[in-house]
């Protein structure tokens, strides 16, 4: 692949292997989460990283965010690799990368108010100023659409909608240029969801931030962003522009994952022809031979079984697909 | 309910007939479950959609008499299996009931099964306590339900413990459990939920495949609208512990005549929205149970209300829209809502 003007963040062949005990007192597995895994996104733009759970997306998230460290492999965040940054350049790192998880609830300290939770990056980063920084957090819940009295109370007073506009505020507070998004909708009723997911777009597109949003709905990953890429097994089996995706997935994986997503209209639920794959995800600490999803493949071949297929160009510009049969 | 009188020679599987389940004392009485109807026929799947506090599982809960003791309690309406009244039965009469003649699957397959029993004696408990043979028929019939719902070496699973399975799989344990003791009701609460996109799909299908082979009669509790579209034939949607809309599968989704069905089903429809545009998003969020508006309870969320809205309950009542089912909106019912053009509709003409 051509490399031209550094990207924002640049994610080059990154594995990651944890080791685990097998049923408590087994013996020790290695687990592989992540297996020689890339990843770019440009500034400005969202990524979206969808999979089934086990698939890795959360695992990447976590090292991208500098939480876990690779194995092999490398982050860059514009053209410097984290792996060799010094603690003060970690830190303030951080302030440029921010993340929103899935549950508010489980990400918000009951015990501290509106305020002190958004202020608490200020003071983490020395950047406190008691002029500028009370404005600061009265333009951020305009932002995200909480009242201004919002600030005296705790997060538990707020219903899940709110308390994840709340951990979104908190993520904006130090203007960050990388929002890694976790499953931020998964936990919020349907009726929220859009709301959430609107705000997110709203914000990006205000502040021209780059964002990475990682979920299991392919359907929210391809409304958000431009470029997707789908995990299985801890790699990324198929990756290009959302909509191409979309209109015609190469992967057989992505095939029968867009089949499997139920469409809210009985009459086309009907109509449609379904592709049935059978089987459960791989499990990362057995994973089989060759390409990981040939045990559940419909057009598995010889080679499947026993050849890792690499990422190549098949379909629309940009696309890419790690299987040896697509077309 | 006129479908009850016309099958009036053969009583439903399951009727639900204006049932009312309150939580609290006097002062402070909240009602999750407030004049709920339904009936589920053998072989039919009824779905009842709505959001979390909507009543959905408060619902499935009464009508299995599985509430809370001493926080919840069914004050009003009644519950027929097979034309039996079990609203009101005792504890004791209530077990005789419930997993032989309706059976519930919780949410959750891990708080649904006890992680220090092996699967097989959770799987034959039902017909050890109900003394519905001995335990070589117990085991036999547990095997060949394991087999049925797809677990793939039932033997090696009666010996494991529920931790050494995946989610999927321990979902389809507990499919097992429920039907091992051959009820007529299934009532499955969120039974997709916890599980992957491609398991969901096979489960879903799983649970489609029983119930026409053994005519069950299944009510399905679920937010996901795509789960309903598949395997619903008919749908009541709930909000703030009312059901605002009831009718065949294509009534609800094609005809929405209740301004709350037709935003959630916008606020899931990405096929009609430009990639990376705003969604169709419903203002604000549902009530708190203790704190509902005067009138509809939706209605200040609604783009359509009127003066009315604020001042009496809409009745849950047929609408003069050709091909909808029944709603409980005043606006509707006068004909006032604009005609629904779904967007799929919208698409495939252009």
């Amino acid at each position: 692949m051509t490399a031209p003007a550094a990207a924002l963040l640049e994610v080059d062949g990154v594995s990651k292997t944890f080791t685990a005990r097998r049923g408590g007192l087994g013996r020790r597995v290695g687990i592989a989460a992540l297996n020689d895994v890339d990843l770019r996104i440009e500034p400005g733009e969202t990524v979206g990283l969808v999979g089934e759970t086990g698939s890795g997306k959360s695992t990447l998230g976590r090292i991208i965010l500098g939480l876990d460290s690779p194995t092999a492999g490398s982050v860059k965040f514009e053209g410097t690799s984290i792996g060799g940054m010094s603690r003060g350049q970690l830190k303030h790192l951080r302030r440029r990368m921010q993340v929103v998880f899935q549950d508010p609830y489980e990400s918000l300290n009951p015990y501290m108010t509106v305020r002190e939770i958004l202020e608490e990056p200020f003071r983490v980063h020395d950047l406190y100023d008691s002029q500028s920084t009370p404005v600061r957090l009265g333009e951020l819940l305009d932002v995200v659409g909480l009242p201004q009295a919002a600030l005296r109370r705790t997060s538990v007073e707020f219903s899940g909608g709110q308390q994840q506009r709340l951990a979104i505020a908190r993520s904006l507070t130090l203007d960050p240029d990388l929002l890694v998004a976790d499953e931020p909708t998964a936990a919020l009723d349907v009726s929220i969801q859009a709301q959430i997911l609107n705000l997110m777009l709203d914000i990006q597109r205000a502040r021209r931030m780059s964002m990475l949003l990682i979920s299991h709905n392919l359907l929210v990953v391809r409304h958000m962003s431009a470029r997707l890429g789908v995990m299985y097994a801890g790699r990324i089996v198929e990756t290009g522009a959302s909509e191409d995706i979309y209109r015609s997935p190469k992967h057989p994986y992505t095939t029968a994952l867009l089949s499997a997503v139920p469409i809210a209209n009985p009459r086309r639920e009907r109509e449609r022809h379904r592709i049935k794959v059978t089987g459960e995800a791989a499990d990362p600490a057995a994973l089989p031979s060759g390409c990981p999803f040939h045990p559940r493949c419909w057009l598995a071949e010889d080679r499947c079984r026993t050849t890792r297929p690499p990422l190549r160009p098949v379909g629309a510009a940009g696309q890419l697909v790690a299987c040896h049969v697509a077309e | 309910m006129t479908e009850t009188t016309a099958r009036a020679a053969r009583p439903p599987a399951l009727a639900v007939t204006d049932l009312r389940t309150a939580i609290g004392g006097s002062g402070s009485r909240r009602m999750p479950v407030n004049g709920v109807s339904f009936t589920v026929s053998a072989g039919e799947t009824v779905a009842i959609v709505g959001e979390s506090g909507s009543g959905k599982t408060m619902t499935a809960l009464s009508v299995m008499g599985l509430l809370p003791r001493g926080v919840a309690q069914v004050v009003g309406g009644q519950v027929a299996v097979r034309g039996r009244v079990v609203s009101g039965l005792g504890e004791r009469e209530m077990q005789s009931v419930r997993g032989v003649q309706i059976a519930y699957m919780p949410q959750d397959p891990v708080s649904g099964l006890n992680p220090a029993l092996t699967v097989g004696l959770q799987v034959t408990e039902p017909l050890l306590v109900h003394k519905k043979g001995s335990r070589q028929q117990a085991r036999a019939a547990a095997l060949d339900l394991l087999g049925k719902v797809g677990i793939p070496d039932p033997p090696r699973a009666m010996r494991s413990y529920p931790h050494q399975l995946s989610g999927g799989m321990r979902q389809r344990v507990l499919l097992a459990m429920c039907l091992i003791g051959r009820p007529s009701v299934l009532i499955a609460d969120e039974p997709t939920t916890a599980v992957d996109v491609t398991t969901q799909e096979q489960i879903i299908d799983l649970l489609a495949d029983i119930q026409s082979e053994s005519q069950l009669a299944m009510l399905l509790i679920t937010h996901d609208l795509g789960v309903v579209a598949r395997i619903a034939s008919k749908v009541l949607v709930m909000y703030a512990g009312r059901v605002v809309e009831h009718g065949s599968a294509e009534q609800v989704f094609e005809e929405p005549m209740h301004p709350y069905t037709r935003g959630l089903l916008q606020s899931v429809d990405f096929d009609s929205v430009t990639p990376r545009t705003r969604l169709y998003a419903l203002d604000g969020a549902p009530p708190q149970l203790g704190d509902l508006p005067a009138g509809c309870s939706f209605q200040p969320r609604c783009r359509y209300a009127e003066e009315v809205c604020s001042e009496t309950v809409p009745e849950l009542a047929a609408t003069p829209a050709a091909g909808s089912g029944l709603s409980a909106c005043h606006v509707a019912a006068r004909g006032g809502l604009p005609p629904w053009v779904s967007a799929q509709d919208l698409r495939s003409e252009a």
